[in-house]
């Protein structure tokens, strides 16, 4: 097998794929390794390799659930390249397809803050603290589902709750084979309802992911422009 | 366009949100009692026709032959389960409340109109709007008009209806009132001892009147010329 087919197959894998130094230092990182960057700490697996590292130079691969923000893992493949290269490879769950491909068709070109004030005048909860980015472009959304969405979230908040606004700075997901950049709409107040059912009903219409801590709702949305 | 006045803060927020929703291909219910305004609102999200739900066939037409509609009694439809709204642009009024499962089956954004009496500051630029109209419409100055004496009771039909009323009485010339009066005593002319029992329509409005501007019985009565105790007497038989 010559070089460059393995480097293309190293670039292009989807698993991602980390070489670290004997210090735990990156050396070098595959694309789907790059895009995982932009959810966690990298050197976390370092730790991991360490532990289940072969004694002497080749590979070994265990069967282990790592889950990672988004991202699920169910193996590992690890070993010594070198003396001095520990390289790991991940084995990602298949990802739900309706999250990686949609019907663009249906996404219009958005003002997000027009929606977001759609919303709270929908749902009657016009008096929120509001801390927003004031830099975000339009981008497609599915109008009608994420209203529809926003609206039922407000509407199991109690009146006084707050929302931010921001651009994850370093993290994208790929929609279609293209990468988007994500924005986080948290919000945080108290709920009224139970938010877990809402969040199930909700991640099969609409193409954002959905997480709750501590009182907060967070919102990823990718910035879909093409 | 109708013009819409938002000087209170639920007026507002709903004008607000219909600018909103005029760059947006989405479903819309305006939530109301009769009178609050909806149909003026609607007008501001879309310039399109209005169809009442009520006559279901011209309704179900309509829909198949328009991208974008505003229906007004969507409460009245009753086989909501059979209707197609999807990728339309559809303004729905509502005089009632309509179930969370309506609702979230068929728009994205709901706004709900207060009445008039909880929309205070929208009464007095409102009334100033209806005095211009009605004057224009009568050919008639435009007068003040005591906020006291409109009647929000049915919210901007009644309000509208008290100040036409109030303009035009203010407009009336003597011939004009003696022409009413012909015309009021036309349907009544077969009774009998009528001169008695029409006789207050003349003497209640004239005394009570007096008794307000003067608050003397005795300089009423120098006004009219009667004697004080047939002031007293009228006054009694009257009720004031």
């Amino acid at each position: 097998m010559s070089n460059e087919l393995l480097v293309g197959l190293f670039e292009n894998i989807l698993n991602p794929v980390i070489i670290f130094s004997d210090e735990g230092n990156i050396r070098s990182l595959n694309k789907s390794a790059e895009l995982l960057a932009g959810f966690v700490n990298l050197k976390n697996f370092y730790d991991l390799a360490l532990n289940y590292a072969p004694k002497s130079f080749g590979f070994k691969t265990i069967m282990q659930t790592i889950k990672v923000d988004r991202f699920n893992f169910f193996a590992a493949t690890i070993g010594y390249l070198s003396e001095d290269e520990l390289i790991v490879m991940l084995y990602q769950q298949p990802s739900d397809t309706k999250k990686t491909k949609i019907d663009k068709s249906e996404y219009k070109l958005s003002n997000i803050y027009a929606l977001i004030d759609l919303a709270l005048i929908s749902s009657n909860k016009t008096k929120c603290k509001k801390e927003f980015d004031l830099d975000i472009p339009e981008f497609k959304l599915h109008q009608e589902s994420f209203l529809k969405l926003l609206r039922s979230i407000f509407e199991l908040l109690n009146d006084e709750f707050s929302m931010s606004l921001r651009l994850k700075v370093g993290e994208y997901v790929e929609i279609d084979q293209k990468r988007c950049k994500m924005l986080e709409l948290k919000i945080c107040g108290k709920c009224v309802l139970d938010v877990n059912l809402l969040i199930k009903q909700v991640e099969q219409k609409v193409h954002l992911w959905i997480k709750e801590d501590k009182g907060c709702m967070s919102l990823d949305i990718p910035i879909i422009l093409e | 366009m109708q013009e819409f006045i938002a000087y209170s803060e639920n007026a507002k927020n709903a004008l607000k949100a219909a600018q909103l929703v005029r760059n947006l291909d989405v479903n819309t219910l305006i939530i109301g009692a009769s009178g609050v305004g909806k149909k003026a609102l609607a007008l501001q999200m879309a310039e399109t026709l209005i169809i009442d739900a009520k006559n279901r066939d011209l309704l179900s037409k309509m829909l198949n032959s328009h991208q974008e509609l505003i229906i007004d009694n969507f409460d009245a439809i009753l086989d909501l389960s059979e209707l197609e709204l999807s990728k339309k642009k559809i303004v729905a009024l509502s005089k009632k409340e309509l179930s969370k499962e309506i609702i979230d089956k068929f728009f994205a954004v709901v706004i709900r109109l207060d009445e008039l009496k909880d929309r205070k500051e929208d009464i007095k630029p409102l009334i100033n709007h209806f005095i211009k109209e009605a004057a224009l419409n009568l050919g008639i100055e435009p007068r003040e008009i005591d906020e006291k004496r409109v009647d929000i009771s049915n919210n901007i039909h009644s309000l509208k209806r008290s100040i036409y009323f109030e303009l035009f009485k203010k407009s009336l010339t003597q011939s004009q009132i003696e022409e009413i009066l012909e015309n009021f005593f036309s349907s009544r002319l077969d009774e009998i001892d009528l001169y008695e029992k029409l006789l207050p329509i003349f003497e209640r409005p004239l005394l009570k009147k007096g008794l307000e501007i003067y608050k003397s019985q005795l300089k009423l009565s120098e006004i009219l010329g009667l004697n004080r105790n047939t002031i007293r007497k009228k006054l009694k038989e009257c009720g004031l």
